[in-house]
């Protein structure tokens, strides 16, 4: 279990061709387990990128990451993924569910072919219900509607248990009734199960409710206060 | 996992199906090529090197021995056993110091020696004047030749002394005698057991055993011969049956008008007179020549021979005889034994032209030789098919020996090449074969007798050495130049290449440079068919056309090099247009995937379990198109009877695991390169794309595709232009060798190679290739669905987007057209040194077929565009609604079973064809197609008498020789038909055995006896051998096993152990059938062997 994450200058940029493209610049931030964190700014301003760093889906080009003061990111790929499959769940703006697969099977892929000391099948029918999707499980992602595919998605983040929930846009796509819901969903993950939740978003609305509201723009954090409903 | 894969195939349905297709595809291609054509053609090749090989690479003869057939570069079979002497020992020497060349082996043709054996003496006591007739019958393969040579003699009855000829008789001759001529041979015997392996083929006989450095010649003084070592082979080719009958001729003579009736007969002409008097036999008496070679081979090997007495022992006793009866004027006895009379002599031979040039495009008649009167003895005032060559002008310096007996030998264990069918010509060791296929009048023998030698030393064929001596001895007799011939391997010449080539060229010319020699390079010559036209001898009938496999020489080597070039390159291009393939559908699928792929990475996959899901989908579709290829191939085993070995078979499956393992290892690599990251983006895919041209239209903006994703395009190119490039390389083949192809036996083997089984693996590869390019497309289309939607939103007509997707394929296409054209002449340079000029037009037209190919691949993806609407979402055409689900299944099933039913199908019918193709080059070379031999056309219309009977007796008329390998009738042997020298096979009715269970049945019992005598055969009576009655067959009931020897695992009867079956076969028939065949069908025999039986 991570308690806390620490980000030490941490900068992130992109080499084209013959540009360089800086999307986070000297980035200090630090989260502990618990929290309920936004990180609102506009397009471009560097928040999916700072997000996808902390979920170890991509490496700092200066700077440090650390886990409880581990360095995660200096192992190798393999021990990565692992340390993504303990600590880390994902959730995607476009919900990037597998298309062929079932909501069930969805659920289930991260956990193939690891060894878990719980029932697998179970776990997976226990989220889709904490999601309320019970009679959704054998539906193909296609023939779910986008708050449904999304609530899939976040089953599929939790199912194996990480402390740390990360959520890219989450409610981009969705309608705003379905994003409340969706919001709630995390909310309530925040609070039963105590993972740390960490969400991207450019709904100042939602962001709002957050603990913590972290604000970026061009690649630099520009706020960081406490949320007005705590 | 195994349920991730699969749901993941299962629910892109048309991918899937692609999949499937081209796994089908791939695994029948594999199938026919690896494991059936392989079996049945492919190794043809191989086979081809192993077989035609003489067991030497260069044979060296003497100056002024070319005959008129070395114009067309052609050689008469057993040229070498027409010649001799003409190379010096020192000349021996020379070629035997040259470098390089491993073995010489020298062969001097010593001559025809004569033996004889006596059997003992007739007892007559009656007086009166006896007749001896001598009937020699030879059969020659064709027909029985039989020579009668009659004696007259008188006994206690009237005196002889000081009476001539003139009288038709002369002194008693009362021996049993029989005599033989066999051609004695000098080798040296270090050489020939290197190069032949002699030394391994004596025989464990007594003290047989292969020459020692101390047999050597010695000339005894006193008696005035040479004692020469000798080795005898124990193999007689001569069918030769002598008879002696005495008769009494039906003549009143006794003491008191013995001078008077003898005088009457002088005046009636003697001899001639004599001859027209019958007789009343007394006693008679016959050997055949084999018997009596062995007998003659006894006495030189039994007791006498022990006691070192044989030739004094025989002299001693001729002389004693000779004091006995001093009148005997029948002097052969003393010199039989021991002489050395006819030297061997080519055939002379004049060009014809040919009545069949596409058959045989070579054809010569046989010059006869007229003896004059002052031809010796039997052959005065006679025509012969060599000239007689007398060793020794004078009678009294024939030479004269005394062979001193070393061992035996099995000329059939030799290494050399004994199947007569396959073999090339000129070897030593077995007579040429020679086949009857054509009379006089130009009809056609079927099936073709084979030539057997008459052991005349000027018949046709000759005999191969019945005994060998050493070169020294040889050279002590014959004289200064003993060698007819040498034999010579060259060290480091191991198969048929260009470097082979070279190596034997450098050598002859060395030889050639060093002796003034005539050299001839027999490694990459072809055996080939000449027609030989025989005419008869002593104004006899005209024997008819002979076919016999003559040595074409240098002839094959370039043609072998492109048929090997042609077969290995077919089946590697098949098997890399595979390769292709499965990487490309690997890489597609992993395009395709990436995203899928971020995502797991980024809920928590080790980018270890990505390579392995990738390597676990590539393994179940390589296991999936091994256990088809398995399939397939157990099917057709089953249903064709066409053989399979267990590597072949294992190979076969294996091969196609194998091609869609590796096909995973490059999308596994790949997979190394996706980084979790790419899950967060969302939009575009893949940002680099190349621009050359400004996109200003339709055509552009797909070459600008095509370019942009050139990685991927450059694989749907090679796997449409590596088969392109070979499709134009063997028609151009084809095309070119049109004309050589046919002329000789290993050019036929070409064209059967450049047949059908090229075409279909290339249109296997072209298949394949097709799938590629559909793929690749299909993945393109894909992801430029916003794209596609987006112009159609913007009003492009469907034609438009249409054109911009097939405009790509074409683009494939002639990216393909120019690299496989530029290969293909490439290829052809390298072959030819030389491009094509003639037929530059049609090779430029193959360029055609690839961009015909990259349409076609393209149609499919274009369709799926054509149809995408704007609003299509994501995940659109992804379903499991049960309907559908049912539907595709059925689909799914159907296809398959369609493909690989017309898959099994085809090569159920193919596979026999290929058989039947491989025997016909093999054995069956002579047939002309019979359109005059198999009409049985009459009974038809009069039909309405005995119905049943004559029904029958169609039937069993109607069984062409063709369908079999041969037929004849219960009456008759296998010796009958000209097919004793492979095996003995005969078979009669006996008394059934078996209690009829059934009303209208009966029992048929048939005992068989089958001898092999050329190689093992394999019988398994239960199994292989049928009853037949016009379309019905009846499988033996009871299977009795009289007799049995030499069958290893109850299957194979094995010729070096004399394998031979009797046994007797009972079958259950209607009641009434009465005419009836007896097939035997196996592996060795190909179509069977019938046997009519007929009331």
């Amino acid at each position: 279990m991570i308690q806390k994450i620490i980000c030490q200058h941490v900068e992130k940029s992109f080499k084209g061709d013959g540009t360089k493209t800086i999307a986070l610049k000297n980035v200090d931030l630090g989260f502990e387990k618990g929290e309920f964190s936004a990180i609102i700014g506009p397009s471009g301003s560097g928040k999916s990128t700072l997000l996808s760093l902390l979920g170890t889906l991509d490496k700092p080009s200066e700077g440090s990451i650390t886990y409880d003061g581990e360095e995660i990111l200096k192992k190798s790929k393999s021990k990565i993924a692992d340390f993504r499959f303990q600590e880390i769940g994902f959730i995607f703006q476009q919900f990037h569910l597998l298309p062929t697969l079932t909501s069930l099977e969805n659920v289930l892929t991260p956990l193939f072919s690891r060894k878990v000391p719980y029932n697998k099948l179970e776990r997976a029918k226990e989220v889709l219900e904490q999601v309320g999707l019970q009679d959704k499980m054998n539906s193909l992602p296609s023939q779910l509607s986008g708050g449904q595919q999304q609530r899939v998605a976040i089953a599929r983040a939790i199912v194996h248990k990480p402390s740390w929930l990360l959520a890219d846009e989450p409610t981009g796509n969705l309608d705003t009734e379905t994003g409340e819901r969706i919001y709630d969903l995390l909310k309530e993950l925040n609070e039963q199960e105590g993972c740390g939740v960490l969400f991207v978003t450019h709904d100042p609305a939602l962001a709002a409710k957050a603990n913590r509201i972290i604000s970026m723009k061009d690649g630099v954090v520009i706020s960081d206060k406490v949320g007005v409903t705590q | 996992m195994i349920r991730f894969i699969w749901q993941n195939w299962w629910r892109r349905k048309e991918r899937f199906i692609l999949l499937i297709i081209g796994a089908f595809i791939v695994s029948a291609g594999l199938t026919y090529l690896i494991g059936l054509s392989e079996t049945n053609k492919g190794t043809i090749v191989d086979t081809l090197q192993k077989r035609w090989t003489a067991s030497y690479d260069i044979v060296v003869r003497p100056e002024g021995t070319r005959s008129v057939t070395e114009d067309k570069k052609l050689l008469e079979p057993n040229y070498l056993s027409g010649l001799s002497g003409g190379i010096s020992l020192e000349q021996y020497e020379t070629i035997k110091a040259i470098p390089g060349i491993e073995v010489a082996a020298p062969i001097a043709m010593l001559g025809y020696t004569s033996y004889s054996v006596n059997y003992g003496q007739v007892k007559l006591s009656e007086p009166g004047i006896y007749r001896r007739i001598m009937k020699t019958t030879v059969n020659n393969g064709i027909g029985e030749e039989t020579e009668i040579r009659n004696y007259y003699f008188p006994i206690n009855v009237w005196d002889l002394r000081n009476k001539g000829s003139e009288y038709g008789v002369a002194a008693p001759y009362l021996d049993w005698l029989v005599d033989g001529q066999s051609l004695l041979a000098g080798i040296d015997p270090e050489q020939e057991a290197k190069l032949v392996g002699l030394d391994e083929a004596i025989m464990e006989l007594g003290t047989s055993r292969y020459f020692v450095d101390s047999d050597t010649y010695y000339f005894d003084e006193d008696k005035g011969y040479h004692e020469i070592p000798i080795i005898v082979n124990q193999t007689a080719y001569v069918d030769k049956l002598e008879q002696i009958t005495f008769e009494k001729l039906d003549i009143e003579i006794n003491e008191e008008n013995a001078d008077a009736v003898m005088n009457k007969v002088r005046e009636n002409g003697g001899e001639d007179y004599l001859d027209t008097l019958s007789g009343e036999v007394v006693d008679t008496f016959s050997v055949t020549g084999k018997e009596t070679f062995h007998a003659f081979i006894n006495r030189m090997t039994g007791v006498d021979w022990e006691t070192g007495e044989v030739i004094v022992l025989e002299e001693n006793e001729e002389e004693k005889s000779e004091v006995e009866d001093p009148l005997e004027i029948t002097s052969h006895v003393d010199e039989d034994v021991s002489g050395i009379v006819f030297k061997p002599s080519p055939l002379v031979y004049q060009e014809i032209s040919s009545p069949y040039a596409d058959r045989w495009p070579y054809t010569y008649q046989v010059v006869p030789f007229q003896n004059s009167d002052d031809a010796v003895g039997v052959y005065k005032n006679k025509d012969t098919f060599r000239e007689p060559i007398l060793i020794a002008e004078n009678y009294l310096d024939l030479p004269r020996m005394k062979p001193n007996w070393i061992g035996f030998y099995e000329a059939s264990n030799l290494a050399i090449s004994m199947d007569p069918t396959s073999e090339l010509p000129m070897e030593t060791y077995r007579p040429a074969s020679a086949e009857y296929v054509m009379d006089v009048g130009g009809n056609p023998i079927n099936p073709p007798k084979q030539l057997m030698p008459t052991g005349d030393p000027y018949s046709f064929l000759t005999d191969p050495p019945g005994m060998l001596t050493t070169i020294e001895a040889a050279a002590n007799i014959l004289g200064e130049k003993p060698i007819s011939a040498i034999r010579i391997k060259v060290a480091g010449v191991a198969d048929l290449s260009d470097e082979s080539q070279a190596i034997l060229e450098q050598v002859a010319s060395e030889i050639e440079n060093r002796t003034g020699l005539i050299t001839d390079i027999t490694l990459g010559s072809s055996p080939q068919l000449a027609l030989s036209y025989v005419p008869g001898l002593n104004g006899g009938e005209d024997i008819g056309w002979l076919q016999q496999p003559w040595v074409n020489i240098g002839s094959s080597i370039s043609i072998f090099k492109e048929t090997k070039i042609g077969f290995s390159g077919v089946v590697g291009s098949v098997i890399a247009v595979a390769i292709v393939y499965v990487w490309a559908s690997g890489i597609v699928n992993l395009l395709a995937r990436r995203k899928e792929f971020a995502v797991l990475l980024s809920v928590g996959w080790r980018p270890r379990q990505l390579s392995r899901l990738l390597f676990l989908e590539s393994s179940i579709i390589g296991i999936f198109v091994a256990v088809t290829s398995w399939m397939m191939l157990g099917f057709v085993y089953i249903s064709s009877d066409a053989t399979i070995s267990f590597n072949r078979f294992l190979w076969t499956g294996l091969f196609g695991f194998i091609v869609y393992v590796f096909g995973s290892f490059i999308p596994m690599l790949l997979t190394r390169n996706i980084s979790p990251y790419e899950a967060m983006r969302t939009g575009e895919i893949s940002v680099n794309s190349k621009r050359i041209f400004q996109t200003k239209g339709i055509n552009r903006m797909a070459f600008n595709h095509f370019i942009g994703k050139w990685k991927r395009s450059f694989l749907s190119v090679i796997s449409i232009s590596l088969p392109t490039a070979l499709l134009a390389v063997f028609l151009y083949i084809t095309f070119r060798l049109r004309g050589i192809m046919y002329t000789s036996l290993l050019g036929e083997y070409v064209a059967l190679e450049i047949g059908p089984a090229h075409y279909v693996a290339i249109l296997v590869s072209l298949v394949i290739a097709i799938l590629t390019t559909a793929e690749i497309m299909w993945q393109n289309v894909s992801e430029r669905r916003e794209e596609i939607s987006l112009l159609q939103a913007i009003g492009w007509k469907r034609w438009s987007i249409r054109r911009l997707i097939l405009a790509e394929g074409v683009f494939s296409g002639l990216f393909a057209a120019l690299i496989g054209l530029s290969l293909a002449f490439l290829i052809m340079w390298g072959l030819y040194g030389a491009f094509p000029t003639e037929e530059i037009g049609f090779i430029l037209a193959t360029g055609l077929i690839p961009v015909v190919i990259g349409i076609i691949g393209t149609i499919f993806p274009a369709e799926r565009a054509v149809r995408m609407t704007p609003n299509q979402g994501m995940g659109g055409n992804i379903t499991n609604r049960k309907a559908v689900e049912k539907r595709l299944k059925w689909v799914v099933i159907s296809t398959s079973v369609l493909l690989v039913g017309t898959f099994l199908m085809t090569m159920i019918k193919v596979a026999p064809n290929i058989e039947q193709a491989k025997e016909a080059s093999e054995f069956e070379h002579a047939f002309n197609p019979t359109e005059g031999e198999v009409s049985v056309t009459e009974p038809k219309d009069t039909g309405d008498q005995n119905e049943n009977e004559d029904d029958a007796d169609d039937e069993i008329n109607l069984i062409g020789v063709d369908d079999y390998l041969f037929a004849f009738n219960s009456s008759q042997t296998s010796e009958d038909v000209g097919w004793g020298g492979q095996f003995f096979y005969a078979a009669k009715e006996v008394e059934s055995t078996l209690a009829i269970s059934e009303s209208g049945m009966k029992p048929v019992a048939i005992e068989f006896t089958f001898e092999v005598r050329d190689t093992d055969y394999d019988i398994q009576p239960k199994r292989n051998f049928t009853l037949i009655n016009g379309e019905e067959s009846y499988s033996p009931e009871k299977v009795t096993i009289l007799e049995v020897e030499g069958w290893e695992n109850e299957e194979w009867l094995l010729e070096r152990e004399d394998g031979k079956m009797r046994a007797v076969l009972e079958f259950i028939v209607p009641e009434e059938i009465e005419n009836y065949g007896l097939v035997l069908k196996n592996s060795t025999l190909g179509y069977g062997v019938l046997i009519r039986f007929e009331e």
